[in-house]
């Protein structure tokens, strides 16, 4: 049973941080801050899930499992809403986009809406 | 076997950090520094989770919350002021410290 | 009245998990069993059906786990291998007949899915800008995102 529970908690501690490491080289590595953006919020919440996940096998308490899920809930109501208003202020404050982005509807369509679909 | 993972997380979380702050002090544009601020934040979330899963408490798990918590006002606060900055934020090509 | 009733339960088993109150696992028993003995009254009745609805949204939260699994794989072998394959657009998305809540929902899933991400909302909230990786043919991107709204329409918003 210990053996069982060591190894689930090196799997998630080990998966986790590797997202958390991944997300980081992603922001270096990425062309523009649209892609970087993908990066952070996809991978830094998984990654925090399989930390915590992690901590709360190791651990084994009710009190760690409830903050581990209020933590979880929070990074994934925040990491897309973080992403998505600082996409949305990047684009407003006119940040060139990288050169093989195809196209642009959001400047398109800024001023007046669009009735086609 | 967890305290090598700690250890080796450790690492690999200084690793990230040191990723971060390059894309910090680099970022052509004001986003990529406030972005790069944000992953800072999330990596410091996971350095609070290590130190907890090593002192196997529950306690530090709060503090992981705080930073959470803390770090997402803060890219919301700084979104907010590129937005209403506008276009004028391009910084100076000599690329000053973040 | 009842939603608020849930909202009082649920903060008073957050608080009793929060402190360390050795109870509170018999507690979310007794609500877990109270909720199954509900359901069941509801299968022999016309109310609606509040387990199967439970059911429906447990199955979204598995799907929604995998793809988030398979979006961060995505973007794990974007960033690990040499040059890179992307073709990106940003695309609009009509979301007329979504009240505010659920636009929003739809935008944290739409995020955490693979190669997508929302950049704006238009104004009047009918349409969501979505950031797309791999948008070569632009109809199969709007599809891809077509999928993912309906499967959140059928399962989690006819509540």
């Amino acid at each position: 049973m210990d053996a069982t529970r060591e190894i689930a908690t090196v799997l998630l501690l080990v998966s986790g941080l590797s997202f958390m490491l991944i997300g980081a080289w992603g922001t270096v590595r990425l062309p523009d801050a649209y892609h970087r953006l993908h990066a952070s919020s996809k991978c830094s919440t998984l990654g925090l899930l399989g930390l915590l996940l992690g901590a709360v096998v190791h651990i084994g308490t009710a009190a760690a499992l409830t903050k581990a899920l209020l933590t979880l809930v929070f990074a994934f109501v925040a990491a897309p809403v973080g992403s998505h208003i600082l996409a949305r202020s990047a684009h407003a404050a006119g940040l060139e986009q990288w050169d093989r982005t195809l196209s642009d509807e959001l400047a398109e369509d800024q001023g007046d809406h669009p009735e086609d679909q | 076997m967890v305290a090598v993972v700690v250890q080796a997380g450790i690492l690999a979380v200084v690793v990230g950090i040191g990723m971060t702050m390059y894309r910090m002090l680099k970022g052509p544009h004001i986003a990529d520094r406030v972005l790069a601020g944000d992953v800072l934040s999330l990596q410091v979330v996971a350095l609070v989770i290590l130190l907890a899963v090593d002192q196997r408490r529950a306690v530090s798990l709060d503090v992981a919350l705080m930073v959470a918590i803390v770090g997402f006002a803060s890219t919301l606060a700084f979104a907010q002021y590129i937005g209403a900055a506008g276009g004028d934020l391009q910084p100076p090509d000599e690329g000053e410290g973040g | 009245m009842i939603r608020r009733l849930g909202f009082d339960m649920a903060l008073a088993v957050l608080y009793l998990s929060w402190s360390g109150n050795h109870a509170w696992p018999g507690i979310l028993v007794g609500l877990v069993l109270g909720f199954i003995v509900v359901s069941v009254y509801d299968l022999g009745t016309q109310h609606p059906n509040h387990g199967r609805r439970a059911l429906r949204m447990l199955r979204f939260g598995v799907y929604f786990l995998a793809i988030l699994v398979r979006s961060n794989l995505q973007i794990a072998r974007e960033i690990m291998t040499p040059g890179f394959s992307q073709t990106p657009r940003i695309l609009r998305y009509p979301v007329d007949d979504l009240d505010d809540f659920q636009t929003t929902v739809l935008a944290n899933c739409i995020t955490l899915t693979p190669g997508t991400l929302v950049v704006d909302v238009s104004d009047d909230g009918r349409w969501l800008y979505v950031h797309c990786m791999y948008a070569l043919d632009r109809s199969e991107a709007i599809a891809g995102l077509r999928r993912l709204d309906e499967r959140l329409r059928r399962e989690v918003f006819s509540w």
